[in-house]
């Protein structure tokens, strides 16, 4: 499905014929869709409507699970993430990920965000230590942890992790960040510094959000996809599909008349 | 709301016509009825969007319906200075009104079908209630005219054909608010914005 994008404004990631099995669980449905670079595009639907399925194929979150079977190819930058050849720990350095649980490791503030840059190979202190200050500064937090970079990430509140988690992201110099309903486990405020962020994050990255928030997907993002059973029913910008979507089950969901 | 008002548009020149200072008084007195209505239906609007955060038709239907109490309540209002000038007449009219009635006419079938427009979702019928608008264009500014040849005529005639003059001018902005619910009718129904005016 595609949309015709502002003017200036390139694919970032083209998905075609995207077909996915759990067992014999059809779960997703030739999903064809094509993602703006540096914006947002949110994904709405029901539970179970595999929304969250499709965000983990994105970066191939979902060859971890056992009897997944996927088919169709996902396209970054024109390149089929989903060959033999590609380095799959390379591709999830490019396209990041946040869930919806904040899950810093259980180690010091700043040994969440060294540690990504590390295992790439980066053992330069002053380096890290720049990466450190320039991505909690990114992700809006190193105000707020700056005096205690070496306390437990455990011991920061929901959504401080959240923006830790967002910032350990960053560290490893993605061009996509994907999340997952990164706000659903936070309260209002934490809420509202993450989209905040978003917004601020999107003049330098392609952000790709599942959200099961209908508000927060239309303040936040320009281009939405509705997706029901599987299947993507409507894909338009955030504008046109909460003000006047075309399909009469985009419109029945997003006024709660079901779901 | 949307009969009273269309009542009072019918009743406020049919007062000026016969010079009936009860009546014109009767119009006065309903608009702060009218108003208590639009604050009514302001906050109830106004609790909806904080409470239930509504989208697509939902959210249509709210916007519109704020507009169209706001035009109501504006036309109204100029129903009730067109009831004032009932009042202000000295010495009976400068020539029998036939055009005035006319235009109070058109202006209150426009709001009726606009009404029934925005209770039905039928934007062809919001459509033409706003082409009538051109009626009561076209007679404002003949008449205007007309008005303006007779005080050159007859000097002595000009204040109470001035106010006449004031009523061309409420009736013409009471057709333009009542294309603006048409206008509110059109984007309800199919989140169009159009320009009927």
């Amino acid at each position: 499905m595609t949309v015709k994008f502002e003017e200036g404004i390139e694919t970032e990631i083209e998905v075609r014929d995207l077909n996915l099995w759990y067992s014999d669980n059809h779960a997703l449905k030739n999903i064809s869709i094509e993602i703006p670079e540096k914006c947002i595009t949110a994904f709405i639907g029901p539970s179970g409507c595999g929304k969250s399925t499709f965000i983990r194929c994105l970066n191939r979150m979902n060859d971890l699970i056992t009897n997944c079977r996927t088919e169709g190819k996902v396209l970054v930058k024109g390149e089929n993430i989903y060959e033999k050849e590609v380095d799959v720990v390379n591709l999830r350095k490019r396209v990041g990920m946040v869930f919806q649980k904040p899950n810093p490791f259980p180690m010091s503030i700043y040994e969440n965000i060294a540690y990504g840059p590390r295992i790439h190979g980066e053992r330069n202190k002053k380096k890290l230590d720049q990466i450190v200050e320039e991505t909690l500064r990114s992700a809006a937090l190193w105000d707020e942890v700056s005096d205690r970079l070496n306390s437990p990430a455990l011991d920061l509140s929901g959504g401080q992790q959240q923006r830790l988690c967002i910032a350990r992201t960053l560290a490893v110099k993605p061009e996509i960040i994907l999340l997952d309903e990164p706000c659903s486990a936070l309260d209002p405020i934490s809420t509202s510094k993450i989209e905040d962020l978003m917004m601020k994050l999107k003049n330098n990255y392609t952000i790709v959000i599942v959200t099961h928030n209908m508000q927060q997907a239309a303040r936040v993002s320009d281009y939405t996809a509705y997706f029901l059973l599987g299947e993507l029913i409507e894909f338009g910008t955030a504008r046109q599909i909460f003000e006047m979507p075309r399909e009469k089950s985009t419109e029945d969901y997003i006024t709660g008349r079901f779901g | 709301m949307g009969e009273i008002s269309q009542r009072t548009i019918i009743d406020s020149v049919e007062a000026l016509r016969t010079l009936d200072v009860e009546l014109a008084r009767e119009v006065m007195e309903r608009d702060p009825v009218i108003d208590s209505y639009e604050m009514q239906i302001e906050k109830c609007a106004t609790r909806l969007l904080a409470l239930q955060q509504p989208l697509a038709r939902d959210l249509r239907l709210i916007t519109s319906s704020i507009k169209i109490a706001i035009d109501l309540e504006r036309m109204s209002d100029l129903a009730a200075n067109i009831a004032e000038i009932t009042e202000r007449i000295e010495g009976g009219h400068v020539k029998p009104l036939v055009d005035i009635p006319k235009m109070a006419e058109i202006a209150e079938d426009m709001v009726k079908n606009a009404i029934k427009a925005f209770d039905t979702s039928d934007v062809e019928l919001a459509k033409a209630a706003a082409a009538e608008d051109d009626q009561v264009d076209k007679l404002f500014s003949d008449v205007w005219l007309e008005l303006i040849g007779m005080m050159i005529e007859d000097p002595v005639i000009i204040t109470n054909a001035s106010h006449l003059l004031f009523v061309l001018r409420y009736l013409e902005r009471i057709g333009d608010h009542a294309s603006n619910i048409c206008e509110s009718v059109v984007y309800m129904v199919s989140g169009e914005r159009v320009d009927l005016n």
